[in-house]
């Protein structure tokens, strides 16, 4: 690691500026329950490749471990060619930053998809929120994915503040075979991106919401190690290559007013994951009546962020069928809603 | 700063409740280092291999059980120019896609899914194909289906009463010879076609017997001469003498996957009545994959594909993941509720 430091502000500082300062009495001190920090990451450059990094425990069939040494791992500024040419960047800047705070479910305001702000959360609970640069509206916004409209024009990020990374994972998956993962991913940002928890009195437990939005001009995942047997060649490379162009991912996690994402561990060390159904039931486990539930489910539908996959290009290779490569354009998922899922851990 | 309060609160409870609960057991028992370094705690992941006709695979499983109840507005996989196929056609295109159903009071039928995997295959260090699949699978799958590649067998079965309806006087008088009364149980082998009859794995809009389908008697007695009789019933650009046997995909709005009358018991690993087998994958190259309920490869063809393959049953019978009454493949299936509240579809 070359440079690593961030700066770190008051979350005064990123308000508004007001033309006049103006003494607060102990009362209106009393009030006020937000509470945190807002950072910007300035210089960022992470450089692994001179580390050994391994994952171990990972087991095959007959319980037999497979070793993951990891390999090439950075983070720098765009333009880093694959890693090649690494330079620092800044991530998140005073008027957009990085946030980690206490804030009053009213207050935290999500942007709905088509402009509007919304609030997800359910009033009068304290919520820890950890935020990533604010997706914005109005000509201040930045396109999420430079020349690729339909990923939006909301992001806060601009193009020096975007994010190369990459690393290569070495699957030693059997005696004399070792499967390569080489990721390299071009003008990264997770604008808007946000994790929400707080305590359900109903349910006795911690809940949250969560949403990651990734958006990349590009992701290359290379099956060989450049240099090695038949990947020295740029077209060797090429054909070896799952380019996703022009691609983001907008994963929602719960809608806090009606469906928080609920985390619990079984008696037996599984994990449960689970978003329930939003209008059957009170947390209380009361009935509704129609009405409500007819409510709460065009609130829910409304209001609460939907899962979005779009890869705008997918191709393996640089020239078709005929070396081999196949282009299978444009893939997506668009506007998933979850009215309930339930996912438990199993052992194999 | 109340609300904060109760936030630390809510906090400490969760962390009590913890405590409380361990302490639960009828005795704690101290764990010697040896032991607790014996503890991974990875059991839901592993990774596996397979080998065949020179491809390498790796497949990643999860060990997980899944209940969900979804709707995606377009799932759009595989739009690119395609010889022979319509322009802006894509390999699947399915909108108002949902899994499970939603009832009249609506609480959910959810659909089932057990152990979600990752598997590539390698051409020496070339992936050549990528596929996402799942043990087992159950519930209803529904959409407005514009386009289908894959391979997705459909068994019509059921009583002749709705061929009969169907049927003018002359093709009555042919059934009543073959000793098809309207309670007799036929059946007949569906698939992806097209408009002419034709097999049609890739970007299919229709689905309907394939030419020289033939009704079959499923359970009568008349075998012999029913049967040989029946025969002349072979199905021929898309119909049975003047009976249609293709449909539109976008007629079957919602389709039952595995044996939805078989109740699961939640105390069993298994999900009872569950098809095998389900994949969704994309190739470089025609690839062959593992079928996880014969354990026997089979080609898949290159591009997006999806897999809902014939599966054994609990008796070892081969069945088709997807079966329809003939009412429902001449009529088509309406589309189940998937929505919350008053909306029942395109939430």
């Amino acid at each position: 690691m070359k440079g690593l430091y961030s700066l770190l502000y008051g979350a005064l500082i990123v308000f508004p500026v007001q033309a006049k300062m103006l003494e607060m009495n102990d009362q209106q001190l009393a009030g006020v329950n937000g509470q945190g920090i807002a950072f910007s990451l300035e210089g960022i450059l992470l450089d692994a490749s001179e580390s050994s990094i391994f994952i171990n425990d990972i087991t095959n069939a007959a319980g037999e471990n497979i070793p993951i040494s990891v390999h090439e791992f950075y983070l720098a500024s765009t333009g880093s060619n694959k890693g090649s040419n690494l330079q620092p960047v800044n991530l998140g800047r005073l008027s957009n930053p990085f946030k980690l705070q206490f804030g009053n479910g009213e207050d935290l305001l999500t942007l709905r998809d088509d402009g509007v702000w919304v609030q997800t959360t359910p009033d009068e609970v304290a919520i820890l929120e950890l935020k990533f640069p604010e997706r914005l509206t109005g000509v201040m916004g930045q396109p999420c994915i430079a020349g690729f409209a339909a990923a939006g024009t909301n992001c806060s990020s601009r193009l020096g503040e975007r994010l190369d990374a990459g690393i290569r994972f070495d699957f030693q998956v059997a005696a004399g075979r070792t499967d390569i993962l080489n990721i390299d991913i071009v003008e990264l940002i997770m604008d808007g991106s946000y994790l929400r928890l707080w305590g359900d009195e109903a349910r006795d437990q911690l809940v949250g919401e969560a949403r990651t939005n990734i958006f990349a001009k590009r992701i290359d995942l290379m099956s060989c190690i450049p240099g090695s047997l038949n990947c020295a060649s740029d077209q060797e490379q090429a054909d070896r290559t799952l380019s996703l162009s022009d691609t983001y991912f907008n994963i929602a996690l719960g809608y806090g007013k009606s469906q928080p994402l609920l985390f619990d561990v079984t008696s037996d060390g599984q994990f449960v994951i689970e978003l329930p159904n939003p209008v059957s039931r009170a947390a209380n486990g009361s009935a509704r009546s129609a009405a409500e539930r007819n409510a709460i489910a065009n609130d829910f539908y409304t209001n609460a962020p939907e899962t979005n996959i779009v890869i705008g290009n997918l191709r393996s290779g640089n020239n078709g069928i005929v070396s081999g490569g196949y282009n299978y354009g444009r893939n997506s998922i668009e506007g998933m809603s979850i009215n309930y899922l339930k996912a438990t851990s199993r052992d194999l | 700063m109340n609300s904060v309060s109760r936030f630390l609160k809510s906090i400490l409870i969760l962390l009590c409740t913890g405590v409380a609960s361990t302490s639960a057991s009828a005795k704690m028992i101290e764990m010697a280092d040896k032991e607790l370094s014996d503890v991974s705690g990875q059991a839901f992941i592993n990774l596996t291999t397979d080998q065949n006709a020179g491809i390498d695979y790796t497949r990643i499983n999860l060990g997980l059980k899944v209940e969900t109840q979804l709707n995606i507005k377009q799932l759009e996989l595989g739009k690119y120019p395609r010889a022979g196929e319509p322009v802006d056609s894509a390999d699947i295109l399915i909108n108002n896609f949902a899994l499970g159903t939603v009832n009249a009071d609506d609480t959910v039928n959810p659909f089932q899914i057990t152990n979600p995997y990752l598997e590539l295959a390698y051409d020496g260090n070339k992936v050549v194909g990528v596929r996402v699949g799942f043990d087992e699978a159950k519930g209803y799958l529904s959409g407005d289906i514009k386009s289908l590649t894959g391979n997705i067998p459909i068994k019509i079965e059921g009583t002749a009463s709705p061929i009969f309806d169907a049927a003018n006087t002359f093709e009555d008088v042919l059934l009543t010879l073959a000793g098809v009364t309207r309670r007799t149980r036929l059946q007949a082998d569906a698939g992806l076609v097209t408009q002419g009859g034709d097999s049609d794995l890739i970007r299919a809009t229709y689905s309907g017997l394939e030419n020289g389908q033939r009704l079959s008697c499923s359970d009568c007695n008349l075998t012999g001469f029913t049967d040989a009789l029946l025969s002349l019933f072979s199905s021929n650009g898309c119909e049975v003498l003047s009976l249609p046997t293709c449909f539109p995909l976008g007629n079957f709005q919602s389709l039952p996957v595995g044996n939805l009358n078989l109740a699961d018991n939640p105390n069993t690993a298994a999900i009872e009545g569950a098809a095998r087998g389900f994949f969704l994958s994309l190739q470089t190259q025609d690839v062959a994959w593992r079928d996880k309920d014969s354990n026997a490869f089979r080609n898949v063809l290159a591009g997006a594909f999806l897999n809902i393959p014939n599966y054994r049953d609990e008796n070892g019978n081969l069945v088709a993941p997807i079966k329809l009454n003939f009412e429902q493949a001449f009529n088509g299936i309406a589309r189940e509720d998937t929505c919350l509240g008053s909306a029942t579809v395109g939430c």
